[in-house]
């Protein structure tokens, strides 16, 4: 079962607070994330300027996994826009820019999401969706932050944001979800029953 | 508004096999119910059925007829933390008032009296999180209280409590429903104190139908063989006094020639340098021993334990050990770091374990023992509570160290996994092991124990307020003394913060950079910040900018002079200024929402999103409520960390530890959303249609005032480019 009613569009509060316990949750994975990032992610700068941004999908990851579990319109955004509030509450370094930077994030998953109706929620589509979400934060950071790049440079930071996005918040927060679902924890969602062996 | 089940039954979308059966039942307005039940039963199901949780089509199908009409039912649920929805007391028991749509002004008169049934005497601005378990759900009492239930239901309501604190629980749920001519409908494995609350007892037996029903006298003389066979604890007809049949622990004890396997010296235990527990005397515990520390909620027997098994530092004095320390923690799934049980039974076994065969047999013959053998493949945080609780207990005794400490081993079990745990604690420890076990179960007192351990409770504030008995009048008191810059809106620091980032990223240039960065920096003498967390978290902004600075330095458009060159990195004239600019852009852009959102409070801002914006108001509760999950996560993977070195696991040093730390903290937050998503429906979130806010959420002169502030720094910074004509539009650069 991979298809999703269109009935099914309302939240549940199990929808509202799953995805904002997991927006919680994730927003300190991001503080943390915030703290190290920069030393894990130097190598990768000094071999090609921009090539950090292979690692940047770590930020992108409330927006997949929501997607994932709640499977409804506006969730990944929803998410991803807790998890941002959290890291910024706790200090992170971009101050309100950081819920933009989540704005534009969660609205690039949104979007791959919306071509599929919101009907397909397969992995590819949230590998997908995560590329989305990865493409628009490459481009936000050069707007915002990198004004004044060499075309080279941006080439590299987008295309690495984006392949980022697929992979480490795409198939890493698929694949994140399912091992959550198999703990039992989900067992309100699609994602929990397909997991859970029936008893 | 009689309440009538006619061969109603249920059955989740996950299970095979219905919850309920056939349940035919009818309750008549005013009727105090206990409801009984082996585990599995039904007797939850039932009770979330009675306080309309049921009504969703995704958790399962129903059949057979349920009628129950113009009844506003309220249900409190066993867990008090996730029950909390906001920081401060009289917000959280006003939450349910809110949701219904009740006036403003008759709003705190239904708290106070909801607080005053339950006797919590504290100020209406007291942190939540600040109570005790006890204390936190006697709140949550008085949050459905304020809500005017007709239909009160309590699901194990103190099966987390110390018997002081469900003492006190069932004086306030007596006090509420005498008051009101409310039904009532409880479950409890512990029922007795309960009994003279109760007119009728309902029996559920296996596979959810009703086996008895009739007045309490009646079931218990005429059904004992039933209610035995379920698993049902049966009343005792007296209570012994615990310490009167156990001998006190003493050093003296320790004769010459025996070497203690635990020995204390001045210990004092709690949580980052506060001290929660001590102890009168130092303690020498002996081989062979079971040793029994019984002591109320709230006087530190957590902190104890953890420090006895080495995890915690002692605030104060030391411990002594011989070999190693066993412990199973209060909740079982803080300690499982496999994915199966087979794999928690072999992390357990593999030191004591003679070979790869012998570790296979030892790990089959464990999980017989355990009744685990046919789900050694299944994940352990799927397992039962009971199966939990087994396992866990049965892997602290399993590595056969010299000494066991068990922290409430048999917390809010049935009779049937009490005697299993209770059996397991005599058969399956080495003869010359030492056994402590935290409880504050007279019953396996009894059972096991040979020495009791007295603890001595420090202080606890709230409790000394409570003592007192504080004029409750006073609840409006005084607020907590703070600096003005909390009280201001959210929202206007959201602005103000918003405006200035909005300037600086229209120019790219040193100038504007700096001119807005001297400009905030009074404020941060305004913000009130300790000075720890005022460089923490500048500590964090100023490696930022340095960041970008370097990397707009070796990557950025060049002009003028050329230093230096090197595959694609070029620095230059041109790219060193973009690079200052940028770097002091970083800086201006974050600080003021830096400093300014270190004295947001969640629920402050939850109030003035839901009352100042159009923001859907389902998602902003649900997301105030998640917010306060934060200083509870911090706490969770404290203790996560000490569970998983008692384990055998490094703490999370290495990245890969780390990621499986932080999985396992995941799935623990993921997990209290289910509960707390209850317990919102509980207080009306599902009803909302007009929300109404006890607490005005304020926008007038502080707020504009510092948007005011906001705005001159961007206007003074964009002048300053201007007239210095370094202003340098962001898209031109582009």
């Amino acid at each position: 079962m991979t298809l999703m009613s269109s009935k099914k569009v309302s939240w549940r509060a199990i929808d509202i607070v799953t995805a904002a316990v997991l927006g919680v949750a994730l927003g300190f994975v991001f503080f943390a994330w915030n703290l190290i990032y920069q030393p894990i992610t130097a190598p990768l700068e000094a071999v090609v300027p921009g090539l950090g941004a292979l690692l940047y999908g770590v930020w992108l990851l409330a927006a997949t996994m929501a997607a994932a579990i709640i499977r409804k319109p506006g969730a990944a955004l929803f998410a991803e826009l807790v998890a941002a509030s959290v890291s910024a509450l706790l200090g992170a370094s971009w101050g309100i820019l950081t819920l933009e930077s989540a704005l534009v994030q969660g609205l690039g998953a949104e979007i791959v999401l919306l071509v599929f109706a919101y009907r397909i929620f397969r992995p590819w589509a949230i590998v997908l969706a995560g590329a989305g979400a990865g493409l628009a934060m490459g481009i936000n950071d050069i707007f915002i932050w990198y004004p004044g790049a060499k075309p080279e440079f941006i080439a590299i930071y987008v295309g690495s944001a984006l392949i980022s996005g697929a992979v480490i918040a795409g198939l890493g927060g698929w694949r994140l979800a399912k091992a959550i679902a198999q703990t039992g924890v989900l067992s309100r969602f699609q994602i929990g029953q397909e997991a859970a062996k029936p008893v | 508004m009689t309440i009538q089940l006619t061969d109603w039954g249920w059955r989740y979308a996950t299970r095979k096999d219905w919850a309920l059966k056939n349940v035919t039942l009818s309750i008549e307005p005013g009727e105090r119910i206990l409801l009984l039940g082996g585990s599995g039963s039904g007797k939850s199901t039932l009770l979330r059925a009675l306080a309309g949780l049921l009504n969703d089509e995704s958790l399962g199908e129903s059949r057979g007829n349920f009628e129950m009409k113009n009844a506003q039912p309220g249900l409190l649920l066993q867990d008090p933390i996730n029950q909390i929805m906001a920081e401060e007391v009289g917000a959280d028991v006003a939450f349910g008032c809110e949701n219904l749509g009740v006036q403003a002004a008759e709003i705190w008169p239904r708290v106070n009296s909801a607080l005053d049934d339950v006797s919590l005497r504290v100020r209406l601005n007291h942190n939540t999180s600040r109570l005790s378990g006890g204390q936190q759900q006697r709140l949550a009492l008085a949050g459905l209280l304020a809500m005017q239930p007709s239909v009160l239901l309590l699901d194990e309501p103190s099966s987390m409590l110390d018997p002081a604190g469900s003492a006190r629980l069932r004086e306030s749920v007596s006090k509420a429903v005498s008051g009101r001519s409310s039904t009532m409908v409880i479950v409890e494995h512990q029922f007795e104190r309960w009994l003279d609350l109760v007119d009728r007892v309902v029996v559920l037996g296996d596979g959810g139908r009703v086996v008895a029903d009739g007045d309490t006298d009646q079931i218990f003389s005429a059904h004992q063989a039933t209610l035995q066979e379920l698993g049902i604890w049966l009343p005792q007809p007296t209570e012994r006094n615990l310490s009167s049949t156990i001998p006190a622990a003493s050093t003296r004890r320790v004769t010459r020639g025996e070497t203690p396997t635990l020995s204390t010296h001045g210990l004092s235990a709690g949580f980052q340098g506060e001290v929660v527990a001590r102890f009168d005397e130092d303690l020498a515990l002996l081989p062979g021993k079971n040793y029994v520390i019984s002591a109320p909620n709230g006087t530190g027997k957590t902190a104890l334990a953890l420090t006895l098994a080495g995890l915690l530092p002692p605030v104060s004095g030391v411990v002594r050990t011989e070999g190693r320390v066993s412990i199973a923690m209060q909740i079982p799934d803080h300690q499982f770091v496999a994915k199966t049980v087979g794999d928690e039974l072999t992390l357990s076994l593999r030191g004591v374990a003679e070979g790869y065969e012998d570790l296979e047999r030892r790990v089959r013959g464990l999980a017989m023992t355990l009744r685990l053998e046919g789900l050694l493949d299944a994940h352990p945080l799927a397992l039962s509570g009971g199966q939990k609780r087994r396992l866990s207990v049965g892997l602290a005794l399993a590595e056969k160290s010299p000494v066991i400490i068990l922290d409430e081993p048999t917390f809010g079990q049935d009779a049937h996994t009490w005697s299993e745990l209770v059996e397991l604690m005599r058969t399956h420890r080495v003869a010359d092991s030492t056994l402590i076990v935290i409880t504050h179960d007279q019953g396996l007192a009894q059972a096991i124990g040979d020495f009791m351990i007295e603890l001595v409770a420090s202080p606890d504030a709230t409790d000394q307020q409570l003592a007192s008995g504080q004029n409750p009048r006073e609840r409006e008191g005084k607020a907590e003394r703070v600096p003005p810059i909390w009280r201001v809106s959210p929202l206007a620091k959201l602005a103000a913060s918003g405006v200035i980032a909005l300037a600086l990223l229209a120019t790219l240039d040193a100038v504007s950079a700096s001119v807005a960065l001297l400009l905030e920096l009074p404020l941060l003498f305004f913000a009130g910040l300790s000075a720890r967390g005022l460089i923490a978290r500048l500590a964090v902004l100023i490696s930022a900018a340095v960041l970008t600075g370097v990397t707009i330095s070796l990557y950025g458009d060049g002009s003028g002079r050329v230093y230096f060159t090197f595959g694609l990195i070029e620095v230059s004239d041109g790219s060193l200024a973009l690079a200052l600019a940028s770097a002091l852009r970083v800086l201006a852009i974050a600080l003021p929402a830096v400093v300014l959102f270190a004295t947001v409070k969640a629920q402050a801002l939850g109030e003035s999103l839901g009352q100042r914006t159009r923001l859907p108001i389902r998602f902003v509760l649900g997301t105030t409520v998640a917010f306060r999950l934060i200083s509870v996560v911090a706490d969770d993977w404290r203790t996560l960390q000490m569970a998983r070195i008692s384990r055998g696991l490094p703490a999370a040093k290495g990245v890969r530890n780390f990621f499986s730390a932080s999985f396992a903290l995941l799935i623990l937050t993921l997990r209290r959303a289910e509960t707390i998503s209850l317990a919102m429906q509980v207080r009306g979130f599902d009803a909302i249609t007009d929300r109404t806010w006890a607490t005005p959420s304020r926008f007038a002169w502080p707020e504009w005032l510092l948007i005011a502030i906001g705005f001159s720094i961007a206007a003074a910074s964009l002048a300053a480019a201007i007239s210095c004509q370094t202003f340098n539009f962001v898209l031109g650069v582009l």
